[in-house]
């Protein structure tokens, strides 16, 4: 790699990832947005590589030398970056993920499940705002010997109208051309690194007046084995983890028009008690 | 008490209580904040009963329909008769779902 280059290994949820990236600026901002993720000292079972850019002609980026996609647009590289990464994780994760925002206030998460485009993302960031913790914008990811909800620290992946919202700090970008990348500390927080005990589910209705209900636990468990990532496991045996996990949460019914409302009711209505150990 | 459901199918109400109901093979039940959700193995599908649906589901131990009215009425002092129809509703929900099945017939 020329000094106008640079890689960096990472493992999220176990698996090893070596991003090579020929172009300086570009590697330093990617880095920034996985600052979060740990790093690997060990060999990376894949290998994403960044090419070209400014005046070296389209972004081209490789997965294990294989080109999976080229564009003129930076944006649209850094989000096909990451959703790259996104499937190779989580295609390989062998613990149960579940799509779904995550938030954590202490040692207890708070999950936001969803299918993709239902406003996670959007309400993940608005709650980072708030004083929430970061955990993830796409999967709550369980340990299935634990029971544990453990740190996916991709970043946030916000649509152009959804960033508006926000005043992200220096650093993020905005071509207006597709989903722009943002770490936490963009939106003035910061990431929970710790393994967490599942507090709170929140099922969420966009688009209902602002209101936060209780609901009986057992209700969330459709929707989150719905939005299971499948994976080779037994779908039985997820159900039973899923209940086993849910059975001692809380589990409300959210309903909002705009974010930052959403979230700021979630920081005053949510109980803030530490799980037991 | 208990939710009113539409008997439906071809069975009598006398017919469907007196079948002894036992939980299908398939059906996996976790009681959940008092109140029984059931994945279907076969579907790939949850069902969430409610409190009165959850009180029958917990008696389907291979009596009859009869029997869990019974005791469902000594439970909550009232006469079999008032909660036999809608225990034969329940029944004739979770048998058609896949979720109870008669323990002769495995």
């Amino acid at each position: 790699m020329g000094p106008a280059g640079s890689s960096f290994d990472i493992d999220l949820l176990g698996t090893r990832v070596r991003a090579v990236v020929d172009h300086h600026e570009l590697a330093g901002h990617l880095r920034h947005l996985l600052v979060d993720a740990p790093a690997s000292d060990e060999a990376p079972t894949e290998v994403l590589e960044i090419t070209g850019g400014d005046t070296q002609g389209d972004w081209v980026l490789r997965h294990n030398d294989r080109g999976i996609f080229q564009s003129g647009s930076r944006t649209r590289l850094i989000e096909r970056f990451f959703a790259t990464l996104n499937e190779l994780v989580l295609d390989a994760y062998h613990g149960v993920a579940i799509h779904a925002g995550v938030v954590a206030r202490g040692r207890s998460a708070i999950a936001i499940p969803g299918r993709s485009g239902a406003g996670k993302s959007t309400l993940t960031a608005a709650c980072v705002a708030a004083g929430f913790s970061y955990v993830s914008d796409e999967a709550l990811c369980i340990d299935r010997l634990t029971g544990d909800v453990l740190p996916y620290p991709r970043p946030l992946m916000l649509s152009e109208p959804s960033l508006r919202l926000f005043s992200p700090k220096e650093g993020s970008r905005n071509s207006g051309d597709g989903k722009v990348a943002l770490g936490p500390a963009d939106l003035g927080g910061n990431t929970s690194s710790v393994r967490l005990r599942l507090a709170d589910v929140v099922l969420v209705e966009r688009g209902s007046a602002l209101t936060l209900e209780p609901i009986s636990p057992s209700v969330v468990v459709p929707e989150l084995l719905e939005r299971c990532f499948r994976g080779r496991e037994d779908r039985g045996t997820t159900f039973e983890l899923l209940a086993g996990v849910v059975r001692d949460c809380r589990a409300w019914r959210l309903g909002y028009v705009e974010a930052i409302d959403a979230a700021a009711l979630l920081r005053r209505e949510l109980p803030f008690s530490q799980p037991a150990p | 008490m208990f939710e009113s459901l539409p008997i439906r199918h071809n069975l009598s109400m006398s017919e469907i209580l007196d079948r002894p109901v036992l939980a299908a093979p398939t059906a996996l039940a976790r009681e959940i904040d008092g109140n029984f959700t059931i994945y279907d193995k076969q579907k790939d599908s949850v069902m969430v009963l409610n409190d009165s649906a959850s009180a029958i589901w917990r008696l389907c131990d291979g009596r009859t329909g009869s029997a869990i009215a019974a005791e469902l009425a000594s439970s909550f002092a009232a006469s079999p008769g008032e909660i036999e129809r809608d225990v034969a509703s329940v029944l004739e929900e979770l048998t058609a779902n896949g979720l109870l099945v008669n323990p002769a017939h495995l």
